[in-house]
């Protein structure tokens, strides 16, 4: 290593290993965002998208299933209660339990609907889906 | 018949090559051993903290590729800056396009040899690995060490004060994951106090001319600071063109290869944003995020270092008989030109291929002022970096050919001794010290041949089409004014409606879309502690700033005028041309209306303010050394007035760019101390918000259309897809088979943005989400945005 001039560069040194050391294998980090509730962590949350958005846009038949994907980023397991509505007939309800990361499809069943739009919704959120019902 | 060569003859024949080799190399070891031990302890440091999952990873990495291989080429060259801020600049402005150049080629001649992805890890570690052997080879042949070679002579003092100034960062950065996380601006306010008390205490205990403050170190610790407590706001990129430079680096990273874009996206065509990201990311682990949010400030931030390097020691290149500027006023002047303006402060961070560009025309302008280094290796040095801006930034590299293009004539001119300066007065001094004419003909011709055969022969990227398109229809039009203007949504809707019917005649609205009325929105801003003293301070530093342009040309004329012909060892031709050509250059793009449409003026006047600071210094120094020889009682509290208006100018200026003006005073903060207003909605972009652009490209073809309003745009540049992107949602411009984009802004605020004639005016209004449920179906959501079909 390039030599570093004046007094107490031995000392310095040994100064340098600390904060290597410190820094590089500690989670010191972690401690000192926590310590001023600071995080550069991806902000959690979850979605709903059509499988095929152009096929959904099209109209799915009374009593065909819809399939939708849900997506989990939350960073844990987490239960979603999800429900599919005609104005304020429901048509659906079911409940899907996903790890985070995860993504899982699920057919929406149509079975009662008639022609219309319905709504994907999961309880408790502002996620959504709206998806044209024609007749069968 | 074939003729089998018996093994027993090789061996005799090997063994003693070997031999000697390993001799050469035991021998030659001690000459390179910094360098090989740097490189093992950045080896082992990475491996270590990979296995204890450290997320400094490729930090020993990154700082190695930095700087190691442009310390090679300078060590090879045997050019070195006078002082240590200085070559650790050269030597990462070498490495990043010792990078650029490794990584292209292999892009370009991998394919041919049977390597398709060249960029990607295992390819890019054997290449460097054998790079690595190729720098200690050259080490030992030279008998020059090169870690040696720049950090020779660094002292105890530097590196406990960089230690020291190390706490700017970190507090920085604690501030902003505070900020970003729990919305609380306290320390990020604090932070940036400091950083600007920091800088202001280094004017005042730099002002002897026998001071000792670590200078250096303390303007690169506030500098990056600052700038990173803008770069890591939100939870994605902050800011516009930073997106779009994310979506090139992706797709090379992901492609594992640079290729010449067939579209002629002049972003793709930049080893910058493609070949210098992807290197990084597939040999120390980098993230591409990590990149752009913390490589380019640190980039960034050796740009006023290397303008403190060069002007402090600008009357070094005199022989004797003058003392070199007081560093307090070299550094008054580096944070007046260049870190309180508003590029630096904000807008360079976010436009990263300019930010690298221009750090690069800052270490060129250094080693250009710099009589220390012999005139040869300055001329190699020089051209390559000029080389290197073609594909780093293209409109820096047409800028810098113009600039060479008028600089030289200039000089030419100045040292004919036609600008009023005695001819044989120039030659004396030039006998005397050694002087040195940089700029000569065949680094105009490289300068030019560079910039036009890399973008327009190369990579025919279309960066010019546009602005020259504009200049041919309507000149530069000076009488413009180059502000945006902001319209109520009632006056703007007709002006937009019959805008697209021009643009986007294709465009088949949903019928009743023409009913829909937009009301106009308040963006959100900040109060202030004083708001009744907006008024006053918004202009305070309106005059200040401008006063900045007068400042320029008093200097430059004195510089011509007076030290020209009465202490010509302080002017060269360079100096004279390249000051002149700046002024020029920058006072056009400044005041022109058409160029502003292209490119930004505040933009265009760091440039000027880097070609421009030497001059500044020369002409400050002169004006203080006056005022202190006023020996008379009157002529003492003359000079402490001015001082103090300087001082007060000095801080006006780097307290309203620092946002704490705005802060005090009211207005719209900067994103990085407001937890929500017009630039936190305009420029960060969420978690979720970037999860939908990705949808979106993943799930959309060449044949879609997506709209979006202003602030939804933002993300997707991000994650470009092959869709057709149009950036307009007001009803009555809604393509009715079109996707489109709300943002969280658009959702949860309440709020969109538009604007028309290329973004002369803008307006914000109340999203018109009703009229989407009613005409549209959701077909993506996350709650905090949506997608309609």
């Amino acid at each position: 290593m390039p030599r570093i001039v004046g007094s107490g560069s031995r000392g310095l040194l040994l100064s340098l290993l600390v904060v290597v050391l410190l820094f590089g294998f500690t989670p010191i980090e972690r401690v000192l965002m926590w310590s001023v509730h600071g995080s550069f962590a991806q902000s959690p949350y979850s979605s709903l998208a059509f499988a095929s958005p152009s096929d959904a846009t099209a109209g799915y038949s009374v009593g065909q299933s819809v399939p939708v994907k849900l997506t989990n980023r939350t960073g844990h397991s987490e239960t979603y209660h999800w429900s599919a509505t005609e104005g304020d007939s429901l048509i659906s309800l079911g409940e899907r339990t996903l790890v985070g990361g995860q993504t899982a499809l699920v057919a929406v069943p149509s079975h009662g609907a008639v022609p219309g739009t319905m709504r994907i919704a999961l309880t408790g959120s502002d996620i959504f889906l709206t998806v044209p019902i024609l007749k069968s | 018949m074939s003729v089998q060569r018996p093994v027993v003859l090789v061996i005799p024949n090997v063994l003693p090559m070997l031999t000697s080799s390993w001799r050469w190399v035991k021998r030659s070891w001690p000459e390179v051993a910094p360098t090989g031990l740097w490189l093992a302890v950045s080896l082992v440091l990475s491996v270590g903290m990979a296995l204890c999952h450290s997320p400094l990873v490729p930090l020993p990495g990154v700082v190695t590729i930095l700087l190691i291989p442009g310390a090679t080429v300078m060590s090879a060259l045997r050019v070195r800056p006078a002082n240590s801020a200085g070559r650790i600049v050269l030597a990462v402005c070498l490495s990043m396009m010792a990078i650029m150049v490794v990584g292209g080629v292999a892009s370009l001649l991998g394919p041919h040899l049977g390597l398709a992805h060249p960029l990607d890890p295992l390819p890019e570690s054997v290449i460097w690995f054998l790079i690595a052997i190729g720098v200690l080879a050259i080490g030992a042949i030279g008998h020059r060490d090169p870690a040696t070679w720049i950090f020779e002579g660094v002292r105890t003092r530097n590196v406990v004060v960089a230690f020291a100034t190390g706490l700017l960062v970190v507090i920085s950065i604690l501030g902003v994951a505070q900020l970003n996380n729990s919305g609380n601006i306290h320390l990020a306010v604090f932070s940036a106090i400091l950083d600007v008390a920091v800088m202001l205490a280094g004017v005042v205990g730099g002002w002897s001319r026998t001071s000792r403050w670590p200078l250096s170190t303390l303007l690169y610790g506030a500098s990056l600071a600052l700038l990173l407590s803008t770069s890591l706001r939100g939870a994605h990129l902050y800011g516009w063109d930073v997106q779009q430079e994310y979506g090139n680096a992706w797709n090379t990273a992901h492609a594992g290869v640079w290729v010449i874009p067939s579209n002629h996206d002049p972003y793709a065509s930049m080893l910058s944003l493609t070949v210098l990201p992807t290197v990084l990311h597939s040999l120390v682990k980098l993230r591409l995020l990590a990149f752009f949010q913390l490589v380019v400030p640190a980039i960034l931030a050796l740009l006023p270092l290397a303008v403190f390097s060069t002007i402090r020691s600008v009357p070094r290149w005199i022989t004797s008989g003058r003392n070199a500027p007081r560093s307090g006023l070299a550094l008054a002047v580096v944070v007046c030109l260049i870190v309180s303006s508003v590029a630096f402060s904000s807008e360079l961070v976010s436009i990263t291929r300019q930010a690298m560009a221009l750090t690069m025309l800052t270490a060129l302008v250094m080693v250009l002022f710099d009589r220390t280094m012999l005139k040869r290796p300055a001329q190699v040095i020089v051209m390559l970096l000029t080389i290197a801006i073609s594909f780093t930034h293209y409109t820096t590299s047409y800028l810098l050919a113009v600039i060479y293009l008028c600089a030289w004539p200039v000089g030419w001119f100045w040292s004919k001794g036609w600008l009023g300066t005695r001819k044989e007065r120039i030659e004396r001094h030039r006998y005397d010290v050694r002087s040195r004419r940089i700029i000569n003909v065949a680094l105009v011709v490289v300068a030019v041949v560079a910039a036009f055969g890399w973008n327009l022969v190369i990579t025919r990227n279309d960066a010019l089409v546009a602005p020259v398109s504009a200049v041919t229809a309507k000149g530069t039009d000076f009488s413009t004014s180059t502000n945006t203007l902001s319209i109520s949504a009632r006056q703007f809707e007709p002006l937009l409606i019959k805008e697209l019917r021009v643009s986007d005649p294709w465009i088949v609205p949903v019928s009743g879309s023409n009913s829909v009325r937009l009301h106009s929105a308040s963006v959100p801003a900040t109060r202030g502690v004083v708001p009744s003293l907006s008024g006053t301070w918004q202009e305070l530093t309106y005059l200040v700033t401008e006063s900045i342009w007068i400042v320029l040309g008093i200097s430059l004329l004195y510089g011509i005028f007076r030290l020209g012909r009465r202490r010509t060892y302080e002017y060269s031709s360079d100096l004279v041309g390249l000051a002149v050509s700046g002024l020029l250059i920058g006072g056009i793009l400044r005041f022109s209306g058409t160029l502003a449409n292209f490119y930004n003026p505040e933009r265009a006047a760091i440039f000027t303010a880097i070609l421009l600071a030497a001059p500044v210094t020369l002409f400050l120094d002169d004006v203080v050394s006056t005022l202190y020889k006023l020996n008379t009682p009157r002529g003492g509290r003359v000079a402490q007035i001015l001082s103090g208006v300087g001082f007060a100018s000095l801080a006006i200026l780097i307290v309203e760019t620092s946002g704490l003006g705005t802060l005090f005073f009211g207005g719209v903060a900067p994103g990085s101390l407001s937890t929500r207003n017009v630039n936190v909605d305009d420029f960060t972009v969420s978690t979720p918000e970037y999860a939908t652009a990705v949808w979106l490209r993943d799930n959309l073809n060449s044949s879609n259309i997506v709209q979006s309003d202003l602030f939804g745009q933002l993300v997707l540049l991000s994650a470009p897809g092959s869709y057709h992107l149009v950036i307009e949602i007001v009803p009555p411009g809604v393509d009715s088979g079109a996707y489109v984009y709300l943002s969280t802004v658009n959702l949860r605020n309440d709020i969109s943005q538009a604007e028309a004639e290329n973004g002369a005016i803008q307006s914000a209004y109340r999203s018109t989400i009703q009229f989407f449920n009613r005409n549209f179906y959701v077909v993506y959501s996350t709650g905090a945005t949506r997608v309609y079909k």
